[in-house]
This record gives C-alpha cells, sequence and structure tokens, in this order.
C-alpha cells in the first residue's frame, strides 16, 4: 500500500516541475502549455484512485476480519479437533495388574504382555488372494489351532473379529510376518499362572476384562487392577513419532501385588497328596489346610477338585469356589474338642474324670452308638477322645449343660465367619439351643447337627494349639507396593477362648489320639510328638437332604508341645473306606511331614505324657 | 542544487552572500540589454554516491542460503533421531518381550510339580518323615527310616495335574544343560550314602549313615516326588 500511494507522487511532481522551467529557458513555446495542463488535470486522479483502491482493500481487510473471525471463533474449536485428530495419536497404556507371590515371593500369578490377534472380515471375507481358506491355512500353523476354528471369525460379518487372544509377543510378531491383509495385533495385559492350578482356589481367576472374578483376584480386584495412562504423540502418515511435535505423557500407575501367606511348596504337597487320596479312597472331593496357629498365617489350602485359573470358562460348573470355606459339612468327632474344652475350662471335668460309656445310650426316644460295638467301657475323659466315643461326649455335654456347650461353640468360632473375608465365605450353622431338636441336644456334642467349613474346624484346633487365644486366620501377608516395599498387612485379631491350662490339657489329650489306643495311629511322624483328632461324620447328601455316606477327617498340630504347624484332611463321602483315622490321617502325615521338613522344624525330642485313657471300675486309672 | 538555483522573488533585499551580488547588479541593469552576463555555469550534478548493492544482496541470499540449509540439516537430523528412537524403542520392545518370555520358560521350570517330575526322573524318592542334623554338634533329631524304593520310572506325575507348557518334562531332563543345576544339592547326600536310599534290603541303619542320606538343615528344602 504505501508502494502503491508512493508512486503517483514522483509522477505528478516532475511535470509541475518541468513547466516552470521551460518558459523560463524557452518563453518561444507556450503552444506546449496543454500538455502540462492536461497532466495537472491528472494530478487530482491519484485522490479519487487512492480512495477507491482504500475502500477496495478495507472492504478485502473486513471479509478477511469476517472471515477470520469465523473461523477461529465460531468454528475454531471443530476444524482444530479435526487437525489434531489427523495427526494426534493417543494410545493407552495398559497398567500391569499386581502379581500374586507367595510368602517366599514366588510369583504365582503375573500379569505379561501379550497380544490379540484380531481381523476385519470385511476385508478377508471376499478377499481372493489371498483366500480365507489360505490365510486360515498360515494362520493355523503360527497359532497351533485348528484351520477350521479359524475361518469363522475370517468370514464373519462385521469389521472386528478376534483370531486369538493372549498370545505371546512372539506369536504375534510372527502372524504379523505373514503380512495378511486385515490381520492385525492389538497389545493386552494377560494374566498368567506359572505354577498352573496351583491354588488356583486360593488365588482365583480374572474375566477376559482382566477384573478379577474369584478368589483373591476378586477380594483384592481394587487393589490389584492398576490406574491406565496414556501417551499422545504426534505422528506423520506412516506412524513414526514426529521429534518437534507435542507429547503428553500419562505413565500408567501398576497395581498393589498381594504377598500370600501360602508356601508354593507346601500348598503343591497338600494338593498332591489330597488328589491322590481323593483318587484311592473314590471320595467326592477333599479338602487340605495347613497353617501356623501362632500366626493363623494359611501355609497351604487345598482343594479337589480344582480349575485351571487360565482357563476358568472351561472349569466344570460349580467347581471356581474355594470349598475350604464356602463348602459346610457336619464336622463330626473332631467337635467333640469344643465339648471336651467347655468341660475342662468350666472345672466341671478333668483330663482324667472317669466316664462311665455303656454300649448304648437311651435318650428322647434314640439310641446313640459308638462307632464300635463295645460292652461296658470306664473310660477318662481323654479316652472318651480318643477313642472317640459318641456316648462319652454326650455323657460329658450332660454334665455342662446347652448353654454352656453353645458358648463354647460359638467362642471357637463356629456359626460365623472366620474374619478371613474370603469371598463366599460362609458362616456355618449354628442354631441357638432354643432351635434345637430334642435329638440334637445330644448329637451336637459329638458333632452331629451343626455346620462348618473345613477353615473353621482348622481354627479350633489352632485356638488349642496356640494355648487357647484364638489368631484370625489369613491369606495376605502383605501389599507389594510399585516402588518395591511391602506393606505388611494389619496384624491379626488375638481373642482369648480358653484358659492356656485347658488349652495345654487338651493338647495331651489329643496326643492320646494319635497312640496305639487312640484312632489315628496313622498320623504319627517318628520323632515327632503328634496331637490330632479323627472325624467320621454322617454326611448330608445335598441332592436329598438326607445322611448319605461320610465325612472323613483328621486335623492335627505337631510338635504336640510346641505346636507350629496344623494340618487338616477333610475326604468328602471316601467310598474305599471312611473312617477318618484310615483315609484322612495317612493325608495329614504326609502333608506335615513335608511342611515341617520344608519349614525346618526339627522335632522338640520330648517325652509324650502318658494320660492313662481307662479306669478300673473302682475309679483307679489303669495304664 | 538549492544555491545554483536563482531566487527570483528576492529581488529588492540584497541578501547577504558574495556570490549573489553580482547577480543583483545584473538585474537592475536588465532594461538594458547588457552584453551577455556570465550565466552560472550548469553542470550535470552526478547522482548521491550509493553503496554497492551486490554484496548485500550476496550477504541476505547467503543468510537465507545458510538458514535453510541449517533447517534442513537439523531437521534431517532430528527425523534421524526420531528413526533412532523408533528403531530403539522396537529393539527395546523385543528384548523385553524375549525376558518376559524366557522369564515364564524359568518359573515353569522350577514349579514344584516340575522340580519334583525331575527328581523322580533322576530316582530320587520322598524321605518319610523328616530327620535333621545338628551341624554345631552333630546331634540327629528324629528318627531316620530308610526310604522306600522308587516306584517304577515310567510313573510320573508330571502330566497329571499342570497345564502350562511346561518344557520340564521328563524327557527333557536328561539333556545336559539341566544336569549341573539340577541335581547336584540332591546328589550330594548320595555321596554320603549311596546305597542306602534305593536298596529295599538296606535293613537298619545306624542313625549316622541315614542321617547322611538325610537333609541336614543347611541346604534349602528340595521338593520330593509323589510316592
Amino acid at each position: 500500500m504505501v508502494t502503491t500511494t508512493a508512486r503517483p507522487r514522483p509522477r505528478s511532481a516532475s511535470p509541475g516541475r518541468v513547466p516552470r522551467r521551460i518558459p523560463a529557458a524557452r518563453p518561444q513555446r507556450p503552444p506546449r502549455l496543454p500538455l502540462p495542463r492536461g497532466s495537472r488535470l491528472r494530478l487530482a486522479a491519484p485522490h479519487r484512485r487512492l480512495h477507491a483502491i482504500l475502500l477496495a482493500v478495507t472492504f478485502v481487510v473486513i471479509i478477511f476480519a469476517v472471515r477470520l473471525v469465523e473461523l477461529q471463533g465460531i468454528d475454531g474449536r471443530a476444524y482444530a479437533r479435526q487437525a489434531t485428530a489427523q495427526y494426534l495419536h493417543t494410545q493407552t497404556l495398559p497398567a500391569p495388574r499386581g502379581e500374586i507371590v507367595d510368602r517366599d515371593g514366588a510369583v504365582l500369578a503375573a500379569s505379561v504382555d501379550a497380544r490379540d490377534i484380531v481381523v476385519d472380515p470385511s476385508i478377508t471375507k471376499d478377499s481372493t488372494d489371498p483366500t480365507p481358506q489360505a490365510i486360515a491355512a498360515k494362520l493355523a500353523r503360527v497359532l497351533h489351532v485348528p484351520a477350521s476354528r479359524l475361518l469363522g471369525p475370517l468370514t464373519g460379518s462385521g469389521r472386528f473379529a478376534y483370531l486369538a487372544r493372549g498370545v505371546t509377543p512372539q506369536i504375534a510378531a510372527a502372524v504379523l510376518a505373514l503380512d495378511l491383509p486385515g490381520v492385525a495385533a492389538q497389545p493386552v495385559m494377560e494374566r498368567v499362572y506359572p505354577n498352573g492350578d496351583l491354588g488356583a482356589q486360593v488365588i482365583g481367576f480374572v474375566g477376559t476384562d482382566g477384573n478379577g472374578l474369584g478368589g483373591l483376584e476378586y477380594a483384592y480386584n481394587r487393589q490389584l487392577v492398576g490406574k491406565p495412562g496414556k501417551r499422545t504423540v504426534e505422528t506423520g502418515s506412516n506412524g513414526t513419532v514426529l521429534p518437534d511435535g507435542t507429547t503428553a505423557l500419562v505413565e500408567p500407575i501398576p497395581g498393589v501385588g498381594l504377598q500370600l501367606t501360602l508356601d508354593r511348596d507346601i500348598q503343591w504337597k497338600a494338593e498332591q497328596a489330597l488328589a491322590a487320596q481323593v483318587a484311592a479312597t473314590g471320595a467326592e472331593g477333599g479338602t487340605v489346610i495347613v497353617m501356623r496357629p501362632s500366626t493363623g498365617e494359611i501355609l497351604a489350602m487345598a482343594s479337589v477338585p480344582t480349575f485351571d485359573p487360565a482357563h476358568p470358562e472351561s472349569a466344570p460348573p460349580g467347581v471356581l469356589g474355594n470349598p475350604a470355606v464356602s463348602d459346610v459339612f457336619e464336622p463330626g468327632s473332631t467337635a467333640k474338642v469344643i465339648t471336651m474344652a467347655a468341660a475342662i475350662d468350666s472345672g466341671i471335668l478333668t483330663p482324667t474324670s472317669p466316664i462311665d460309656v455303656p454300649p448304648t445310650l437311651q435318650r428322647v426316644g434314640r439310641t446313640f452308638h459308638d462307632a464300635e460295638p463295645h460292652g461296658e467301657e470306664h473310660l477318662t475323659l481323654t479316652g472318651v477322645l480318643a477313642e472317640s466315643s459318641n456316648i462319652g461326649a454326650i455323657l460329658a455335654s450332660e454334665k455342662i449343660g446347652t448353654d454352656r456347650l453353645y458358648h463354647y461353640l460359638r467362642a471357637f468360632g463356629l456359626g460365623e465367619p472366620t474374619g478371613l473375608h474370603f469371598p463366599g465365605e460362609s458362616a456355618g450353622m449354628v442354631g441357638t439351643p432354643a432351635t434345637w431338636s430334642a435329638s440334637q441336644r445330644y448329637t451336637i456334642p459329638y458333632g452331629q447337627g451343626i455346620a462348618v467349613t473345613a477353615l473353621q474346624v482348622a481354627d479350633v484346633y489352632a485356638t488349642i494349639a496356640n494355648g487357647g487365644v484364638r489368631v484370625t486366620p489369613r491369606l495376605v501377608k502383605g501389599f507389594l507396593q510399585p516402588d518395591g516395599t511391602i506393606d505388611p498387612a494389619p496384624p491379626p485379631d488375638r481373642t482369648r477362648v480358653i484358659s492356656a491350662a485347658t488349652a495345654a490339657a487338651l493338647e495331651q489329650m489329643l496326643e492320646a489320639v494319635t497312640t496305639d489306643q487312640g484312632t489315628a495311629p496313622e498320623a504319627r511322624i517318628p520323632g515327632y510328638r503328634v496331637a490330632g483328632k479323627t472325624g467320621t461324620a454322617q454326611r448330608v447328601e445335598p441332592s436329598c437332604g438326607c445322611y448319605r455316606g461320610y465325612t472323613a477327617s483328621f486335623v492335627g498340630f505337631a510338635p504336640a508341645d510346641d505346636p507350629q504347624l496344623l494340618a487338616l484332611v477333610v475326604l468328602d463321602n471316601p467310598v474305599n473306606g471312611h473312617f477318618g483315622g484310615a483315609v484322612a490321617a495317612p493325608v495329614f502325615r504326609d502333608v506335615m511331614s513335608f511342611a515341617l521338613e520344608t519349614l525346618k522344624i526339627p522335632p522338640t525330642g520330648t517325652t509324650p505324657p502318658s494320660l492313662p485313657l481307662r479306669v478300673s471300675p473302682d475309679g483307679r486309672p489303669v495304664g | 542544487m538549492s544555491a545554483a538555483r536563482p531566487a527570483p522573488t528576492a529581488s529588492e533585499e540584497p541578501v547577504g552572500g558574495l556570490r549573489a551580488a553580482p547577480r543583483y547588479a545584473a538585474l537592475r541593469a536588465a532594461p538594458r540589454p547588457a552584453p551577455a552576463p556570465p550565466r552560472p555555469r550548469l553542470r550535470v550534478v552526478s547522482q548521491p554516491r550509493r553503496a554497492p548493492r551486490a554484496p548485500f544482496v550476496l550477504l541476505v541470499c547467503a543468510l537465507l542460503v545458510g538458514g535453510l540449509v541449517a533447517v534442513l540439516v537439523l531437521n534431517t537430523w532430528l527425523a534421524q533421531g526420531s528413526f533412532t528412537l523408533r528403531h530403539l524403542q522396537r529393539e527395546q520392545q523385543q528384548l523385553a518381550d524375549q525376558a518376559q518370555a524366557l522369564n515364564r520358560e524359568l518359573q515353569a521350570l522350577e514349579a514344584p510339580e516340575a522340580l519334583a517330575a525331575r527328581a523322580s526322573a533322576l530316582g530320587l524318592v520322598p524321605a518319610p518323615n523328616p530327620v535333621f542334623r545338628n551341624a554345631a554338634t552333630g546331634a540327629v533329631l528324629g528318627v531316620p527310616n530308610p526310604a522306600s524304593p522308587p516306584p517304577s520310572p515310567a510313573a510320573s506325575p508330571a502330566a497329571s495335574t499342570t497345564p502350562t507348557p511346561t518344557p520340564a518334562t521328563p524327557a527333557r531332563s536328561p539333556s545336559p544343560s539341566p544336569h549341573p543345576t539340577g541335581p547336584t544339592p540332591a546328589a550330594s547326600p548320595h555321596a554320603a550314602g549311596p546305597t542306602a536310599p534305593r536298596s529295599p534290603h538296606a535293613g537298619t541303619p545306624t542313625p549316622s549313615q541315614a542321617a547322611g542320606v538325610r537333609r541336614s538343615p543347611a541346604p534349602s528344602p528340595q521338593p520330593s516326588g509323589r510316592r
């Protein structure tokens, strides 16, 4: 603009100067005056032209300004969005789910990078070179699945289908190397369980979306899932990240890991010994629990049947739970110890109190028997427990009364969840004495007529082993923070249930069970003092609600005089033999031996006491 | 230029200036045709000297070209860095994947199931009951018993429960690589009492003999095979 307005000036000025000089120099040339006069007329024109140009320029500038306001102010955001969408790409960075490790840090569940192989069927469906069949054949070789299973997704409708989920990055790279049309790989996090089905019922499993659906994976899902991050980058048309482009990065926050109290080796041994015995006895299932009575830490918790946590969808229905805490059964003789504890803790009986056990006992129109027929027997309270006499337990309970028995049943934790907070945990069933039927009053002392979980039984004996103080059982030892530190889990609750003296007396009584006179010599471990109790209970058949078959169990701890470990074995409906001392005690011995060895717990080397089991008819104890 | 030009309007007043005086005299004598007064000599005024343009233009061009080249080099360099970054990131990813795969393989190998299978493939049997020897006093804790002979080699519990693709099948264990690591801790007790654990007719070994084939508290516990 400056140049256009400046140019006319010299032109109008020079004609003005020339005429002035010409008359002076050459006055004889007036006729040429009209020419300067004409140019003088033109001198007025630039102003108008200037105005016109100015007007035009203003007009154009106004148009520009209006358009500018329109683009930047009114539609600006939409255009900016369209533009950024072309070169800004946001990638979600999946947060790894927290690991689950055993007490020594051995990995039980971990998240690894994996790929989903996906396809756009609209590309492959009508592809002629290669044909869908050829694509399927090529993929089948890399993915190790039958080609027929791939043909469905390849020729389906829509624009997205999974060909394989959770394959390793190496396999995904091999798939991409085939350079097949429409086939791509998506990064995902895959949950893996390096030990297969080890501890599956405790650890649980996750769904395809990566959220826990069972076991501890479900119970601690909130801690285990991390927070996904995202990365926004400017990319060129070929996907290369522009070096000078803006990049926003939100780091993913990994999930918090769980350190369990489980010991991988003991867990394996428990599962393996249990599975072998379930197969050998033809039982429908079974449970093994190993725990430390002093801390409530569960070292092993195994049940049969189990499932593969990596493929929960292929498990038969009903096996995805944790039977050790969710399945209830009538405990049978293992509950007699509560009757004994009530009697001794109340000061009514002592381990050597004589109890005359008749062959049968008539109560409320029913005849009660012992497991094996016998004549009139003169037992001590210890003898009643060691020989597992139902009649003896009833007679003992009559001395203490139903209210007191109920008090101790509840004090030992029956009829309420243990405080483990495991999903699906059952409280069991212990009615108040007012709701007890006439016969229940006599069956509950020996463990029929109440329902308990395996963990509750283990908890009762752990309380006795721990000197009468009940410690809330637990499976989680600590939380593995992303920075590598471990937050210990809050300490368990401790409640005194029976006096230390009562607990010590019960320990000695339970040791008599594993003597040759007791019901479970099979549970003995050479060199160790082992205390325990068998259980052979009538089993409630869920289909008919009637008694059918048996629940065989053994629960015990070692060393008896310094209880370090407790183990419980329950077999559900064994066919080849059904006595707890015959089918469950050997499993206890195997698992306990292994656990003692693994945790390097030597024998105490003390001599076991010999409490008299029988008394002579005149009341004197006999060896 | 202005000095050379006559100022016709300033006729009356003798404005100072030596050169002006003769001109005023001439003007006064104008009515009379004077013998051609000496006109001021006109000469072509040369244009004011300008600085030569060429160096400046060259300088600007050079700066322009230089700047462009610098930008080009810088961009190329950055792009090169971007490609290197992408390449290295891909390599890092590959190595991470590889490490992960090897880790998984290791975890499968150290699973108790796999260890037990390899132990039983080597003819090891589980101890019937734990026995310890106090390293300081030599006292044997527990009752040593001879281990039962291993079952037939075919009885391997490997395939029964583990669904993971574990490479630690018994078939692979005789390969040379696992040998130096695997059996070493388990094999050392054999040196102490080579015949005791295997022979069924070992009879009643003395405590010290049997303790030799048992584990002392010092070595790390090793999962034992299934009976």
